[in-house]
């Protein structure tokens, strides 16, 4: 199931007061897309604007609660997890509907994640069913699933996500899902809205679900209108012609303030499930081999100055690979590096690089005769001119320990392939977050590209007490959610302190967003640290019902 | 004239041949594949290979076709009116043209109707009272609507009529965003939204028109039909708009010949700034997707109209000068 994640943010300010009016049915939420769709199959969908306009469509078994915490929407109450953390029951809500009238039961959830399952499903989105062994219907509201050993994301990873109509979706043939017609015109939905109309390169029609298992959501209809121009959304928000822009933050600086001194909206800024690093080769051989080399680095950048000049204040400085929004962030685990030029000068000595005449580094050369120079590129997408930005200023900063580092501004299509094959010096790039903090795809040995098949391990860093940490962090499974997260909390402080430590990745910044919303729309609640992230996408569709408009139109 | 017209129509057919046989091999030596494994690395290898094989890449077995071969296979389906599948949309490349057309038509149809009905007699009115204030006046302003890019003058007329003014106790304006809901059941609420994108595309052609038209006009003045014509006693009105006019009106065939396949192509800067969803829209995101049959479908439909739209100002220029014969 489409993965989400589950975070407290650290700031506790800002929190909206819910409306003292009372919430009245009526009117029509028109929204700002970026971009349109290409399908609102939840199976095939991969982009944003996807899954945005398909968790109005869709229910979800579980979903992320203004702080982020994993809280029950399809299903009724958290699931039970057997002593063992191996058997996970849950219940679903009974009189739960489809919108053709027919009752949403297990066996819709088994039929979804067998699609999901299947190795052979046609999508660019991954689903990661690996830990499952067994899943099982107990009765027409329960469902059992048995895993191979106690697996700790499940909850966020596996069960907060969409359950499609097995009566539709089960017919299908998982290699050719995406080219059937139902891929374009959905016919069956569960969640608040049912899909009218697609226009495409313009707007998706909806209107209400009046068999929506959390009861009547208020608004009649809801229009997402295609706007491709982010200045012209920012001032459609401000204009009242949208009602909701949930990429406010693309608009920039200038975008944000306007919008927030206009009294017609309603904006939160917040720290988002996104980082942007500079993730090094560390394989033998390669100039950032040796850890002290990695260190050296750390120690000769100013984090905030770059941070500050390269995002314009849309980034806020980070130091491990686990966001402030998530609830395994601690600020007081990561290992910093402030700005020192003279250790890492000495840090550079020791790891044998001595600086030339022309500037440069060498060191005699690690995998044959002859001397290496320390030179080589920063790997960074065309089209980002904030990482390009930041890769700018690192090259200029690491000149004084004798680091020659080139910015390689290159496109999309063909920035990973080499990655993948191992073969740069250094990227930059960005991670977009699940609601669950697991780092075991970028960190864990076992995820090294290319030495193993599959994984986001690119920088070659290997350690045996790094993999032995994630594996308890994953497998730690206690009777509640809370018990288990704290235990968890424990081990990712660990965590943190070895790959900040050891440099594994130099961490850039998380991104900041916002959201804005007219002040028509009534009942919008911020969690902790002003964030609404649980309104986007599929977090918890469910919350949005509670919007209604205050004017009525 | 049918030898002339045969001799044409093979000729734009080679034409469009070359440049399809040009636009294939560029796509398909651009680095970057149609599927990026990246996006999911679990992604089984059978479904890509399926995947490659429905979009004419390879064969069942996931082997590459060569180029030449895989451009066989393209020419072989666009002679059947198939210009293949988007490889981002999966969906048959006409379907999304077909989706696009209407709008960019209607946007950039409005746009050239309004140029050429406001160019045209500003172009004569020019012509017939030269040096006079007006003269000098509609020159200078058209100068400056030549200068400025539809582009530039659409941003300005999106934040004049659509924010500031709006934004102003006046509320007053035009809306932001393209077509609205029911654009199509609601004509008028559509010429609403029509105002402003229209408005940016014709200033451009209004200047070029009647600066044309202002020329071609001028040339035809002076010529010694003219003077014979008003030398025996014939009207000044007459002179100008049935003896000069007729005339003159053939540079501008040619433009308006040119100017018409550009309305399939779409204003791609206009269409995304206004969020028109028409078929310059299209061919941009796919240009950032890398959708290459998309940006081959456009280029050869503005291909094929480019040379039907030249023959047909050919066959034009006959019926409005019987002097010419081919």
């Amino acid at each position: 199931m489409v993965a989400a994640t589950i975070a407290i943010l650290v700031a506790a300010c800002g929190n909206t007061a819910p409306s003292s009016e009372t919430p009245k049915n009526g009117g029509t939420l028109i929204w700002a897309l970026d971009s349109d769709a290409t399908t609102l199959n939840p199976f095939v969908a991969s982009t944003l604007p996807e899954f945005r306009v398909i968790s109005f469509l869709f229910p979800n078994l579980y979903a992320g609660d203004k702080n982020l915490n994993v809280v029950p929407d399809l299903a009724d109450g958290m699931p039970s997890v057997s002593s063992d953390g191996l058997v996970w029951t849950v219940k679903l809500k009974k009189n739960a509907k489809w919108s053709d009238g027919t009752p949403i039961t297990a066996d819709d959830v088994l039929a979804t994640q067998k699609i999901q399952g299947d190795p052979k499903l046609d999508t660019d989105y991954s689903y990661d069913w690996s830990k499952l062994k067994t899943i099982e219907k107990v009765d027409a509201n329960t469902v059992k699933y048995t895993l191979t050993q106690p697996f700790a994301p499940f909850l966020a990873s596996n069960l907060v996500g969409y359950v499609a109509p097995a009566e539709v979706y089960g017919k299908l043939d998982p290699a050719k899902i995406r080219d059937d017609p139902v891929s374009k015109a959905p016919t069956v939905f569960g969640g608040a809205y049912k899909l009218d109309k697609w226009i495409p390169g313009q707007e998706f029609d909806l209107s209400v679900n009046p068999n929506y298992y959390n009861g009547r959501p208020h608004y009649d209809k809801v229009i997402g209108k295609v706007i491709t121009d982010a200045t012209a959304a920012a001032n459609a928000l401000i204009n009242g012609d949208v009602a909701w822009h949930p990429s406010l933050g693309e608009s920039g600086a200038g975008g944000i303030s306007k919008a927030k001194k206009s009294s017609n909206v309603q904006v939160h800024t917040y720290q988002d499930l996104g980082y942007i690093d500079f993730r090094m080769n560390t394989r033998k051989g390669h100039i950032f081999d040796n850890v002290l080399t990695r260190q050296a680095l750390a120690s000769v950048l100013d984090k905030p100055s770059i941070v500050q000049a390269a995002t314009q204040g849309a980034g806020a400085p980070l130091w491990g690979d686990i966001v402030p929004a998530s609830w395994a962030y601690d600020a007081n685990s990561v290992v910093k590096y402030p700005l020192d030029v003279n250790k890492a000068k000495s840090l550079m000595q020791q790891a044998g690089w001595t600086i030339g005449s022309d500037g440069v580094a060498t060191r005699p050369n690690p995998t044959g005769s002859g001397t290496q120079k320390f030179v080589g590129k920063i790997r960074v997408r065309a089209g980002k001119p904030d990482r390009l930005k930041a890769a700018e200023i690192i090259s200029d900063q690491v000149k004084q320990i004798g680091m020659q580092l080139t910015p390689e501004p290159t496109d999309f299509k063909v920035f990973y392939p080499p990655i993948q094959k191992g073969q740069f010096d250094v990227f930059i790039a960005g991670f977009s977050l699940t609601l669950e903090p697991d780092d075991y795809s970028t960190a864990h040995s076992s995820q090294l590209q290319p030495e193993h098949h599959e994984g986001q391990n690119w920088t070659g860093y290997s350690n045996p007490q790094l993999d032995s940490l994630i594996d308890q962090e994953r497998s730690t499974v206690k009777a509640t959610d809370a018990e288990t997260k704290a235990a968890r909390k424990a081990i990712f402080n660990q965590i943190e302190k070895i790959i900040s430590g050891d440099v594994q990745t130099y961490m850039l910044w998380a991104d900041v967003s916002s959201m804005g919303w007219t002040t028509n729309v009534g009942d919008v609640v911020a969690g902790s640290g002003d964030n609404t992230i649980y309104y986007d996408s599929n977090n918890n569709p469910a919350s949005r019902a509670q919007w209604y408009s205050k004017s009525g139109k | 004239m049918t030898f002339y017209l045969i001799r044409r129509v093979a000729i734009g057919i080679l034409l469009l041949f070359l440049m399809s046989a040009m636009f294939f091999t560029l796509t398909r030596v651009t680095p970057g594949r149609p599927i990026s494994v990246g996006e999911n690395p679990k992604i089984h290898q059978s479904v890509i290979n399926l995947r490659l094989h429905r979009l004419g890449l390879t064969d069942e077995q996931g082997n590459s076709y060569p180029i030449p071969q895989q451009y066989v296979l393209y020419l072989g389906a666009l002679l059947h009116g198939d210009l293949g599948d988007s490889y981002v949309n999966h969906e048959k490349v006409t379907t999304l043209l077909l989706q696009r057309l209407p709008n960019s038509i209607l946007l950039l149809g409005a746009a050239l109707l309004v140029a050429l009905a406001i160019g045209i007699p500003l172009g004569i009115f020019a012509a017939t009272r030269q040096y006079s204030k007006l003269d000098i006046t509609t020159s200078l302003v058209s100068y400056v609507g030549v200068s400025i890019p539809s582009f530039v003058l659409g941003i300005y007329l999106l934040l004049i009529f659509g924010v500031i003014l709006r934004q102003s106790p006046l509320h007053w304006g035009f809306p932001l965003f393209g077509m609205h809901t029911g654009g199509v059941d609601d004509p008028i609420d559509l010429l609403y939204h029509m105002v402003l994108p229209v408005t940016s595309l014709a200033i451009l052609q209004i200047a070029i028109f009647s600066r044309f038209m202002r020329a071609s006009m001028l040339e035809v003045l002076h010529q010694d039909y003219i003077r014979t014509a008003r030398a025996k006693g014939l009207s000044l009105e007459k002179v100008n708009y049935k003896h000069a006019l007729r005339n003159a009106i053939l540079p501008i065939i040619t433009l308006v010949a040119i100017a018409i396949p550009q309305i399939v192509n779409g204003a791609i800067i206009t269409e995304g700034i206004f969020s028109w969803p028409g078929t310059g829209q299209l061919a941009f995101q796919a240009v950032v997707d890398r959708d290459y049959p998309v940006i081959l479908g456009v280029v050869m439909l503005v291909a094929a109209g480019t040379v039907l739209f030249n023959l047909i100002a050919d066959v034009t220029y006959a019926v409005a000068d019987p002097r010419i014969r081919y």
